[in-house]
């Protein structure tokens, strides 16, 4: 099957000369995000992300099933990720690559582990009735960072998303539909950002070069990779260093800080742009939202 | 229930086909691909997205010494694909070779990979089949993926002449007694769930007929013949005649139009 472009000789110096004089190809600063777009669907739960080329989709989907029998009181979430060939033609149907596998160990670790999702609140009988809450998410195009922009995407998802409502009497359960009781957001603890951090070996100080964000070619040409997983509160989920170059305590330090610091503007622009789809779709009336929250009782 | 449907759908039906609503068609969104397209119905809102990335390298095992391969991943928007995806893509690949010059590229693959973005019913196919295959032809021709023709197709379904909701519909048009069936064009959801049968079918430039899915939706509506077909011959030729007519014109205009606008013809 087709392979990646081997990037060439001559690319490769440019790109790692230019490096060292703190340039990168597209202009950018070497600590600087391309630019996030978020464009959501007409259904609750489906949004499309948009960093430089990389474009990630995600999408939640809910039904009522029996939760395991060691945990009776939680609900189940699973985070399913599929590199196809939509991605890059290097990407096959139904084997998994090196990639595949790393990005939905990470996602795990970083949302799934975290406790990002409150598993408990998704109960709806005990030992019998739960939610399980499935994210799907699809990579359309790939140019570098699709850690970064997968995590994103299912992180807003989940936000964005609205489980119907569910009155239990007895045994029955009964689940209303969207047009007879307004659908509630999930409860969600807090929204984990991964940070992936492209480690470049040392420039001619003898300090190691670091770049965030990196495109399809400056990860194929980096000597090591490290994610970070922060919340918002600076708190850090994770942290996956798995081979590459090694890295002094004290740039991990640096990199710690500095991936904390991206996570509270990322977090702002997605708290902005649901605000903005809520404000859209509810033709700027907001109240309802108050009482529709998971966290408040019903 | 009985449908009397005239076999001159030009004079009858026209009321109903007026002003056929443009679908939203977004070419080259992915950067990676060799051509791709995300398509938006108009009346179903169903959205999908295909790349071709071809010819490249192809399996030993599906090589052909004169031809080239033609390979259709359809991939669902929730869940991992099943029988229905695959049900899909054979639809999508028979249809698709027939319109590829597959001679040109001996011992290649040419590679469709199609993404359902947003459907109203995941589980229905005939929702999807036309836009994927009408997306899919996009993707083909900016992929540069030497064709024979180019193709459209459209989704058709018959409402029950007593459908109330469509005789509201047809109030707005000024000729309501000459309708005794009501087919209606790329239906969405709501209106396939009234229908007694549903029919997708794809015609290439000249006229010729490429894909025929007729379902028979009239279950919970009742089916009207002792076979439980929801249509009869005469029914399913004017819809022939009307799909051939949509695609032949109506298609092949949106083809032009949005090649044109987009300057890459």
């Amino acid at each position: 099957m087709p392979k990646e472009p081997e990037t060439s000789l001559a690319e490769k110096t440019f790109v790692l000369e230019a490096l060292k004089q703190n340039l990168r190809v597209d202009g950018r600063e070497l600590h600087a995000f391309r630019d996030v777009q978020l464009i959501f669907g007409d259904d609750y739960g489906f949004v499309d992300v948009r960093l430089g080329k990389t474009r990630v989709l995600a999408r939640i989907s809910a039904e009522v099933t029996k939760p395991r029998s060691d945990r009776p009181f939680e609900g189940l979430f699973t985070i399913s990720t599929e590199l196809g060939p939509m991605a890059s033609p290097a990407f096959e149907v139904g084997r998994p690559s090196e990639l595949d596998h790393t990005i939905s160990r990470i996602l795990e670790r970083s949302i799934r582990r975290s406790h990002a999702l409150d598993a408990e609140s998704l109960c709806i009988v005990t030992a019998q009735r739960v939610w399980s809450i499935r994210a799907d998410v699809h990579f359309l195009s790939h140019d570098g960072s699709l850690l970064d922009a997968s995590c994103i995407a299912v992180i807003t998802a989940l936000a964005h998303f609205r489980l119907p409502v569910v009155t239990v009497s007895g045994e029955d359960i009964t689940i209303h539909d969207v047009e007879e009781r307004v659908p509630v957001p999930l409860s969600i603890l807090h929204w984990p950002i991964c940070v992936t951090f492209s480690f470049f070996g040392d420039d001619e100080n003898g300090e190691t070069m670091y770049l965030l964000d990196a495109t399809a070619q400056e990860e194929a040409l980096r000597a090591g990779d490290m994610t970070i997983t922060v919340n918002k509160n600076g708190e850090i989920c994770q942290i996956a260093k798995s081979g590459g170059v090694a890295v002094e305590a004290e740039i991990l330090m640096r990199c710690a800080r500095l991936a904390a610091e991206k996570v509270k503007v990322i977090d702002k622009m997605i708290g902005d742009a649901l605000r903005e789809d809520e404000l859209r779709r509810n033709k700027g009336n907001l109240d309802w939202l108050k009482e529709g929250r998971a966290e408040n009782d019903r | 229930m009985n449908f009397s449907v005239t076999t001159s759908p030009t004079s009858s039906l026209q009321p109903t086909m007026a002003a056929l609503p443009v679908p939203d068609i977004e070419l080259s969104p992915l950067p990676q691909a060799d051509g791709s397209c995300q398509y938006t119905c108009p009346t179903s809102r169903t959205t999908v997205l295909t790349a071709v990335n071809g010819p490249i390298e192809v399996r030993a095992k599906d090589e052909q010494p004169n031809n080239a391969t033609v390979e259709v991943i359809v991939k669902p928007g929730i869940g991992v694909g099943g029988v229905r995806e695959t049900r899909l893509s054979t639809i999508l690949q028979q249809t698709l070779t027939s319109l590829i010059l597959t001679a040109h590229h001996p011992r290649t693959l040419i590679q469709i990979t199609a993404q359902i973005l947003q459907s109203e019913d995941h589980t229905n196919l005939s929702l999807l089949i036309s836009p994927l295959l009408n997306c899919a032809i996009f993707s083909l021709l900016l992929a540069g993926v030497p064709l024979r023709t180019t193709a459209w197709s459209v989704h058709l379904a018959v409402l029950p002449s007593d459908d109330e909701q469509t005789r509201d519909d047809e109030m707005q048009t000024d000729d309501t007694s000459v309708h005794s069936a009501n087919i209606v064009r790329n239906p969405n959801k709501a209106q396939l769930s009234r229908a007694s049968s549903s029919h997708v079918l794809a015609f290439s430039k000249e006229g010729e007929m490429l894909l025929i899915e007729s379902l028979d939706c009239s279950e919970g509506v009742g089916g009207r013949s002792a076979d439980g077909q929801g249509w009869d011959l005469d029914e399913w030729l004017s819809i022939s005649d009307e799909a051939q007519k949509l695609c032949c014109q109506d298609g092949v205009a949106v083809i032009r139009e949005v090649l044109a606008r987009q300057k890459i013809f």
